[in-house]
């Protein structure tokens, strides 16, 4: 056995086995670390309950034994907890989020560990690249205020101002502001805690640029994310009573897009795109039903620019799906040569694996299969049983056209009530196309 | 799965780096976007060719000399120029195209945490080699579209080693008429590196453009880049090259690669260095086409930059990405210039009559639907 403990900037890690010997020690770093970054005690609890459940259930699983490796990480607005393995040791099929679970059983249910540590985190999901490593992750944030009572000068047209990279409180302001002035479909959760949008701008998490008359102004701004699979995330613009002829849109989005021009990113997605989104920059590329935690259901557009020239590809496509692509390239332009695919009796595995990423803020889970698997619709379904168990109304599942496997998942999506939304070109091995699950059982 | 830990192999500068990816051969790009003719307007080459002379070496290059190593530097084509320019030939090296001699010369001057200077919106590879090699590359936005003198003297601090002039600038046709060069170099009094890159310098006919080589007895530390791609229309067999002061040849060649420069581009470079009548007729078709797109392009209500050289930008009611896509599907590859920092804007170079109509069409067919 070996026990090692590293410092390196703001991580943290740990050395152990999984056996429930090292169970206190394992804790431990989680509490003390989580406290040294800063977690408040409710959240640190919180963040203590979802890694005892983890490592107890890995402990009981195939991992048992074998060396893992623990990182915390202080994101400044978060503290992230990983759980990785020796990738030889890697075998994802023990991560299925039903793999010991007998839907027959309410013990059982009771006993779902991945799932109660998933209610206590902002976000669990699991690693599977050699990247980020192989293994599971933990996030739970702070706990911000929200909006204090102040009541802010309303922002002043500005006839001359200037993008800047705004300091902590001009975030604070611009954000506050947005509230103010937008509905809340328009920009996400996060900006009910203007505190927090300023620890996750200082993070790197979020990107803003504001425009400001060189005071302490923000009339207006744009914020967005890299999602680390090539994709931007746009949220905006906003402005604060600007009249269009001073044009702040579209000079926002021009230094946003000048200010990302030399990244590895492929494409943007404004997806909190409000009315004040100039047109001529981005495509529609379709929309998904949201529905909010009442079971109201909101069109959810999502607007595209692709970031560089595209060099066309190849897309697998089973033939259900055929229709959808066919339509969808040619309104969009992309050049795709489509190759088909269908299952002919080959051998294929037994099980396969599905990899969930909980939003809890949002309510969404976002579903995608690592290993294909004959008792992949099986699998599905136990799936969609779990997370309506949860009150998640929001199921996406996404398949990468760059893989032959995943196009052959389409029919067994479509026959458990996918339906496929929109296609993300690029935003994978190959083109995504993103399914919602229509609700229905 | 790849055991590599590139995590912890690989640079932090060389990790952030976004890869250039270069587009795929014509063929393929004509099946994928289903078109049965590619109009390329989009690398500013000349749709000329090769000069004539040029064009012969090519096709007599005899087999067998591919088996023999080619001149280590350029010996002949060296001579030349000393000779065109009244220059010692040692203050020429040659590279693989203009982009290898931007990294000789970077390499040869830059060591950890110094930086370059240049424009935002310029020919990308200065920044790119800087930024990939380690260097902060400082990049000062342009100013009516021209480089921004006054800017980039500004960001000038004990760590500039080099500062990167593109003229005329790829990709606005903006430049700087001789006293504007001499009086930047004058304020520099040779205590940085000045690379004016003049790539386009042979389509520029107006009389207050400077001759780069003129200037390199009286500021030593001024360096000029040329090439053979874009006038002699030698892209496909990479040339191009540095001239400066002796001395500062002589550093920059510690970092020269030899032997880049195949027997075929120095044959055929040399042959095309004397031909004006090429250059001529090169100069008259862009006059030509840029006077008939100019007007073509009116009706459109577009904003158009058009300055020097063999392209022009055009700003699009649409994204640029978008854009290329549209005109891809009717045969005509444009540069969309997102990339270059200019979102919306396209650069079309400057084709032959037919090509330029066709790119006419397709932007009315875009732009007015039915």
């Amino acid at each position: 056995m070996e026990v090692c403990l590293t410092k390196n900037g703001e991580k943290v890690s740990l050395k152990t086995h999984l056996d429930m010997t090292y169970f206190p020690l394992a804790m431990s770093f989680v509490e003390e670390s989580a406290k040294a970054f800063g977690l408040g005690a409710s959240e640190v609890i919180k963040l203590r309950l979802a890694c005892e459940e983890i490592f107890a259930y890995l402990c009981e699983s195939d991992q048992k034994h074998k060396a893992i490796a623990m990182e915390a990480e202080n994101g400044i607005y978060y503290t992230g907890i990983r759980f990785l393995f020796d990738a030889r040791n890697f075998d994802a099929h023990a991560f299925n989020l039903t793999a010991k679970i007998s839907l027959d059983s309410e013990t059982d249910m009771k006993q779902m560990g991945l799932i109660i540590a998933a209610r206590s985190v902002e976000r669990l999901y699991i690693l599977h690249n050699a990247r980020e490593g192989f293994g599971i992750g933990l996030l739970k944030e702070k706990t911000y205020p929200g909006v204090a009572e102040q009541v802010d000068a309303p922002a002043k047209p500005l006839t001359h101002y200037r993008i800047v990279s705004p300091d902590s409180e001009t975030i604070k302001l611009f954000v506050r502001h947005t509230l103010t002035h937008y509905p809340s479909h328009l920009f996400p959760a996060d900006f009910f805690y203007p505190g927090k949008i300023a620890d996750m701008a200082a993070s790197g998490r979020y990107h803003v640029l504001v425009a400001s008359d060189g005071q302490e102004i923000a009339a207006g701004g744009i914020v967005w994310r890299m999602t680390g699979a090539g994709m931007i995330e746009i949220y905006g613009p906003y402005l604060f009573d600007q009249p269009r002829e001073f044009h702040m849109a579209e000079t926002l989005v021009d230094h946003l897009l000048m200010a990302v021009a030399k990244t590895d990113a492929v494409c943007l997605v404004d997806i909190f795109a409000t009315p004040e989104l100039p047109k001529g920059y981005f495509e529609l590329l379709g929309s998904l039903d949201f529905f909010l935690s009442d079971g109201e259901k909101q069109l959810w557009p999502f607007y595209y620019r692709l970031h560089k020239e595209d060099p066309g590809s190849q897309a697998w496509a089973h033939p259900d799906l055929l229709p959808f692509l066919d339509e969808a390239y040619k309104r969009l332009f992309f050049a795709r040569n489509i190759l088909q695919t269908k299952y002919g009796g080959e051998e294929r595995p037994p099980h396969a694996v599905i990899f969930p990423r909980f939003d809890k803020p949002q309510n969404i889970i976002r579903l995608r299969a690592v290993w294909d698997g004959i008792d992949f619709p099986d699998l599905l379904s136990r799936h969609i049983q779990i997370f309506k168990t949860e009150g998640i109304r929001n199921i996406l599942f996404e398949i990468d056209l760059g893989h032959a496997w995943q196009a052959n998942l389409a029919p067994a999506l479509m026959k458990h009530n996918f339906v496929p939304k929109m296609i993300l070109p690029y935003a994978g091995t190959g083109d995504m196309v993103v399914f919602q699950h229509t609700g229905e059982a | 799965m790849l055991d590599v830990p590139l995590h912890n192999l690989v640079p932090a500068y060389i990790r952030e780096f976004e890869p250039y990816i270069p587009s795929k051969p014509d063929t393929e790009l004509m099946k994928l976007y289903g078109c049965d003719r590619l109009y390329r307007l989009n690398n500013n080459e000349n749709p000329l060719g090769p000069p004539a002379a040029a064009q012969d070496i090519v096709r007599r290059f005899r087999p067998p000399r591919a088996a023999i190593y080619p001149s280590g530097d350029s010996y002949y084509l060296r001579m030349k120029l000393g000779e065109k320019y009244n220059l010692n030939p040692d203050q020429f090296l040659f590279g693989n195209g203009a982009n290898e001699v931007i990294a000789f010369v970077i390499k040869a001057f830059c060591q950890e945490g110094d930086n370059i200077i240049t424009a935002d919106k310029t020919f990308a590879v200065y920044e790119w080699v800087a930024v990939f090699s380690g260097f902060e590359a400082r990049l000062v936005p342009l100013k009516d579209f021209g480089f921004d003198d006054e800017g980039m003297l500004e960001r000038i601090d004990g760590r500039t080693k080099i500062l990167f002039v593109c003229n005329p600038n790829n990709p606005t046709g903006t430049y700087w008429n001789e006293s504007k060069l001499r009086r930047f170099l004058d304020i520099i009094a040779g205590r940085q590196i000045v690379v004016v890159d003049e790539a386009y310098c042979e389509f520029v006919e107006n009389p207050d453009f400077p001759d780069g080589m003129k200037l390199l007895n009286e500021y030593p530390n001024l360096v000029i880049f040329r090439t053979f791609s874009k006038m002699y229309g030698l892209a496909g067999l990479r040339i191009g090259y540095l001239a400066g002061h002796q001395e500062v040849v002589d550093i920059i060649r510690r970092t020269c690669v030899v032997y880049s420069v195949n027997t075929v581009a120095q044959d055929a470079a040399l042959a095309a260095v004397e031909d004006d009548s090429h250059v001529r007729a090169t100069r008259n078709l862009v006059r030509l086409e840029k006077s008939y797109l100019k007007t073509a392009l009116e009706p459109l209500n577009l904003e158009v930059q058009s300055g020097e050289g063999c392209f022009m930008m055009i700003k699009l009611p649409m994204s640029d990405t978008l854009a290329y896509r549209k005109f891809m599907s009717q045969g005509v590859m444009i540069r969309s210039m997102t990339g270059f920092r200019c979102p919306n804007w396209i650069r079309v170079s400057i084709g032959k009559h037919e090509a330029m109509k066709a790119f006419v069409a397709a932007l009315e067919h875009i732009l007015l639907p039915g």
